[in-house]
């Protein structure tokens, strides 16, 4: 895929401006179906929530999204497809109860590297840019899988719970193609020192 | 005949265990293949799922909660992977049509309403697979652009991590379904 593709002029740039609308709308709108656990719609609710309302998650979901469309094809997919599969493997591990150490640690330091990494402009291989945040992944799953109510019908739960951690890398993605436009590429390395301050602040409980 | 019979043959059959999960993973991963090769995978499919349906009739179908889960799982890898051998779709077609018909619940001592609920049971698990392989095909033989690719193999992911979920919820003892 080239640049271009990747970072299409105008004639694109309203289909990317709308779908970053519509995910910022179903994210902000969640949070008004809080704490609803119960039935089909209730157990979607509780998985789609999960992922939202921790600062520490988004953060480095949507830090995946930037960093992958920083790096561009294939790492724009490939990173979004890793990371939710990892996470679901971490989260089963969480739900049987298999230990995992440093978790909250773990999760702040994701947001400290992702963070760095895009602040830095590091352009990794795929296959070390698939480690890093398939290794960081784990720690976020685990420690969903922990909180999982026990309520919840499960298939929406789990339904919930992965689509908004893909719609979470989406909405990074899409403002990754920021780097097309002029000062883009600025814009978003400044994001990247942002996170990776935000991770210190989870890190050291300040946040 | 009641004629309300149908619904639950379309709509909480399919969404009960992850069927609904599995159809479309089959789909999806049906719908990556060359034309050639379709028909063979559909019959297959819809052989297995003819007899996994009458097998439900007289067996006893507990542990298939896990098999459609696990099927589920292997047909979202196969998505995500982007994966188009045919054999492998094959045995994802017989194997998954056979597990969407034996978690088929009959009502006992009941013909004419399993009847009615089989024959909604097959059209609706029909309508979902190849939906699902239509939109794949469309995306993966039909279109030049990365774009529609990427999507599938996207939501394949979703289907593979949220089966590695309910597969953990269900060995944990949690699942609901």
């Amino acid at each position: 895929m080239t640049r271009s593709t990747l970072c299409p002029p105008m004639k694109t740039i309203r289909y990317q401006t709308a779908f970053l609308l519509l995910a910022l709308a179903l994210l902000g709108a969640a949070p008004a179906f809080a704490h609803t656990g119960e039935g089909l719609v209730g157990g979607f609710m509780s998985g789609f929530l999960h992922p939202v309302l921790g600062w520490d998650h988004v953060v480095a979901m949507v830090a995946v999204g930037l960093w992958g469309a920083f790096l561009r094809a294939p790492a724009i997919y490939i990173l979004p497809i890793v990371f939710p599969v990892i996470m679901a493997f971490g989260g089963a591990a969480g739900v049987v109860g298999a230990p995992l150490p440093f978790v909250e640690a773990g999760i702040a330091l994701s947001s400290i590297v992702l963070g760095l990494l895009i602040a830095f402009a590091v352009r990794a291989p795929l296959w070390l840019a698939a480690i890093i945040v398939g290794f960081f992944a784990v720690f976020h799953g685990h420690a969903h899988g922990t909180e999982l109510p026990q309520a919840s019908n499960a298939m929406s739960f789990a339904i919930g719970f992965v689509l908004a951690t893909g719609l979470l890398h989406l909405l990074g993605i899409a403002l990754g193609f920021l780097i097309g436009r002029p000062g883009g590429k600025v814009a978003i390395q400044i994001a990247g020192g942002l996170i990776a301050l935000g991770g210190l602040g989870f890190l050291f409980g300040i946040i | 005949m009641d004629f309300y019979a149908w619904i639950p043959g379309f709509i909480p059959e399919l969404v009960k265990a992850g069927q609904l999960l599995l159809a479309v993973g089959l789909g999806f991963a049906m719908g990556n293949i060359k034309r050639e090769a379709c028909p063979k995978a559909i019959l297959l499919g819809g052989a297995f799922l003819f007899a996994g349906l009458l097998c439900a009739l007289f067996l006893s179908s507990g542990f298939i909660t896990l098999s459609l889960l696990a099927l589920t799982f292997l047909s979202g890898c196969l998505v995500a992977a982007a994966i188009s051998r045919p054999s492998a779709i094959y045995m994802m077609a017989a194997l998954g049509g056979g597990g969407l018909g034996a978690s088929f619940l009959p009502q006992a001592g009941q013909f004419s309403s399993n009847v009615v609920l089989i024959t909604a049971n097959v059209i609706g698990v029909s309508l979902v697979t190849g939906g699902a392989a239509l939109i794949s095909h469309w995306a993966f033989q039909r279109q030049s652009a990365l774009w529609p690719k990427i999507g599938v193999r996207i939501l394949g992911s979703w289907l593979l991590a949220i089966s590695a979920l309910m597969l953990a919820f269900e060995l944990a003892g949690m699942g609901s379904f």
